[in-house]
């Protein structure tokens, strides 16, 4: 179910790239990833709308927090009153990021998948491959060449030249995030915070780790989405500082 | 719970994509456990013992009790991984088996006794890649070709290296020689043709695919089959093809099954076709819903095409060769594990190595596919 409807279009979507491309994996790899993250920048902007409205109400919200401290379920009902009359619905961040999270994971598994290396990696792909009239015959595509300066994009960077890139690209993304998520002085968000900070930090080198493991056309792509979201984030962040000077 | 109330709401959407993709990156990586086979063990059986690549090892056994005789290394490697099919040098008393990690051919001296823990000659590691697909023997030589790309002739005697010759991609089929020439597929969509003595290229032919298939000699031609669907006869001192089959609808990977006047192929798509050799006459196609991928054998008297699909179906079938018509041969295993390899046959026997379950080596009676022994035995296991 999930490879139908998420990973087999996004593998046959490489594979026709690379077709495009004649036969350059990583530019394939690479035009997929801008592809699939610029698609999704209307759900990003979405939730960090939700977020900007939602910073808004911090100082009322913790007015609500002062007040009703020693009452969790007076606390609740007037953070929901509030929430209602502001118009701002405190779940609607989630979303974007439930229709995100599989593209993104489709589009890592995609990547795995179509740079298989070994002969059972590549009887699995098989079967996975459209075969439709309108579409060039991509199983005849197959395997990807996968050589690219030192790089076979089928296995590991021998030199971790792309495992640093993906933890710097990374760190650097999640700082702008943890940028546009400004700090309270709530002692009830001190725990959420330092779990936050702490992503922060493994994050980045549990990405680095991920990349070291796997089949460098995966760094690639971890790289790229990156780039992508660090310019991303950083528009947003300067639209946003942009506007409260304006206010 | 009260960890989450605490947590503000715009802090929860940030932690728990972070928490998502942590659990879920987690599970992928543990995907890749050592555990997993990168390739199907190769199966060898000459005077009633029976070579197994049995990825961690290669293993020796009595064909026909099952007997574990001795193992390379002693220990088992899961790092190295054996999946080239070994290969007899019977006037050298040489037994040739490759490993896929450590990219090493070991030439293994038998012993005057079967259940003899052979030495080793020599090993030859000057290549760069893995080894998937067997090597074949031409007179002094021992031609074997390599995932960097390469193909190997080496000297029989010491190990050697003879010459190579380079193609643009990974070489998984097992080379033909047929007189003084080299046939060696390549992924790299190409078919060459080689000096034995020089390796000198004489011709090379551009496929639709990649080639994983081995050639054959059928007819005075060569036949392969390619990832683009497709078959091509080709003279074998021109390269020129004679005929082309474009009506495949899947990848051609099994190494071809040739009779006296018909040539077997199977897809991976399921579909089995035989043609006449000389006409070139499509007899018969029979589809399946399995898929296959490594080599079948014939019945003992010939009549019947013995075929082994890829992948947990555990269906082994047999088809009239006449024919094509499913045979009741055909048996379910329990328990098949993944069965894409290769099949062999001593006549009596048909030897299967499924891998990714704990059973390592089956046999089944070659007339009925009764089930005769399995290695590890059940209580072994």
């Amino acid at each position: 179910m999930w490879d139908t409807i998420v990973v087999d279009p996004i593998t046959n979507l490489l594979l026709l790239f690379y077709s495009l491309l004649n036969g350059q994996t990583l530019l394939a790899v690479a035009l997929l990833t801008v592809l699939i993250r610029l698609a999704m920048i209307p759900l990003t902007m979405k939730q960090q709308k939700s977020m900007q409205q939602q910073r808004k109400l911090q100082p009322k919200l913790k007015k609500i927090q002062e007040k009703y401290k020693n009452d969790q379920e007076r606390l609740g009902q007037a953070q929901m009153k509030l929430y209602r009359e502001a118009g701002v619905n405190p779940a609607s961040g989630c979303l974007p990021l439930l229709i995100q999270l599989p593209l993104m994971l489709g589009l890592y598994r995609a990547i795995i998948r179509a740079l298989a290396a070994t002969p059972l990696g590549l009887l699995e792909l098989a079967p996975h491959i459209y075969r439709v009239d309108w579409l060039p015959n991509l199983s005849a595509l197959l395997p990807l060449q996968s050589q690219f300066w030192w790089l076979d994009l089928s296995l590991p960077d021998p030199y971790y030249v792309l495992p640093v890139l993906v933890v710097i690209t990374s760190w650097i993304q999640q700082k702008l995030i943890s940028a546009m998520t400004p700090t309270t002085t709530s002692s009830k968000d001190d725990q959420a915070q330092a779990m936050t900070q702490s992503m922060q930090i493994t994050m980045p080198f549990f990405m680095g780790f991920v990349s070291m493991s796997y089949a460098s056309g995966l760094s690639v792509y971890l790289v790229i989405s990156n780039l992508v979201g660090i310019f991303q984030y950083y528009l947003i962040g300067k639209s946003e500082d942009d506007s409260d000077s304006d206010e | 719970m009260k960890f989450w109330q605490n947590i503000s709401t715009r802090s929860r959407p940030q932690l728990a994509l972070g928490c998502l993709l942590l659990m879920l990156l987690v599970t992928f990586t543990g995907c890749s456990g050592a555990a997993r086979a990168e390739s199907w063990p190769g199966l060898l059986v000459q005077e009633e013992i029976l070579y197994v690549a049995n990825v961690d090892q290669v293993q020796a056994f009595d064909s026909q009790s099952g007997e574990s005789l001795w193992a390379f290394p002693a220990e088992p490697d899961a790092k190295s991984g054996f999946y080239s099919t070994p290969v007899l040098d019977e006037e050298r008393g040489l037994l040739l088996v490759a490993g896929f990690n450590d990219q090493t051919v070991y030439a293994l001296r038998l012993g005057d006794s079967h259940d003899q823990t052979p030495g080793l000659a020599w090993e030859f590691s000057d290549a760069e890649g893995q080894y998937v697909g067997a090597g074949t023997i031409a007179g002094d030589l021992f031609l074997i070709g390599n995932g960097d790309g390469k193909l190997y002739a080496i000297n029989l005697a010491d190990g050697s290296l003879v010459w190579s010759f380079a193609t643009q991609d990974r070489i998984w089929a097992t080379p033909l020689v047929v007189d003084e020439l080299v046939y060696v597929a390549s992924l790299d969509h190409h078919c060459y043709a080689l000096s034995l003595k020089s390796g000198a290229e004489q011709w090379q032919l551009e496929t639709a695919g990649a080639i994983a298939a081995s050639p054959v000699l059928a007819g005075g031609h060569i036949w392969l089959g390619d990832f683009g669907d497709q078959l091509y006869q080709v003279d074998p001192q021109s390269g020129e093809v004679v005929w082309i089959f474009e009506d495949g609808e899947s990848w051609f990977w099994a190494t071809p099954l040739v009779s006296e006047s018909t040539i077997y192929f199977a897809d991976v798509g399921g579909e089995v076709f035989a043609f006449d050799i000389a006409s070139q006459e499509l007899l018969w196609s029979t589809a399946t819903d399995a898929i296959f991928r490594g080599q079948g054998v014939f019945s003992t008297d010939g009549e019947q095409l013995i075929l082994l699909p890829a992948h947990e179906r555990g269906l082994i079938y047999a088809l009239d060769a006449e024919t094509g018509d499913n045979l009741p041969w055909g048996k379910v295993l329990e328990n098949p594990g993944h069965l894409p390899g290769n099949l062999v046959t001593d006549g009596e026997r048909v030897y299967a190595a499924p891998i990714m379950i704990s059973t390592r080596v089956q046999a089944f009676e070659i007339s009925n596919g009764k089930e005769l022994w399995q290695y590890p035995v059940a209580e072994e296991k």
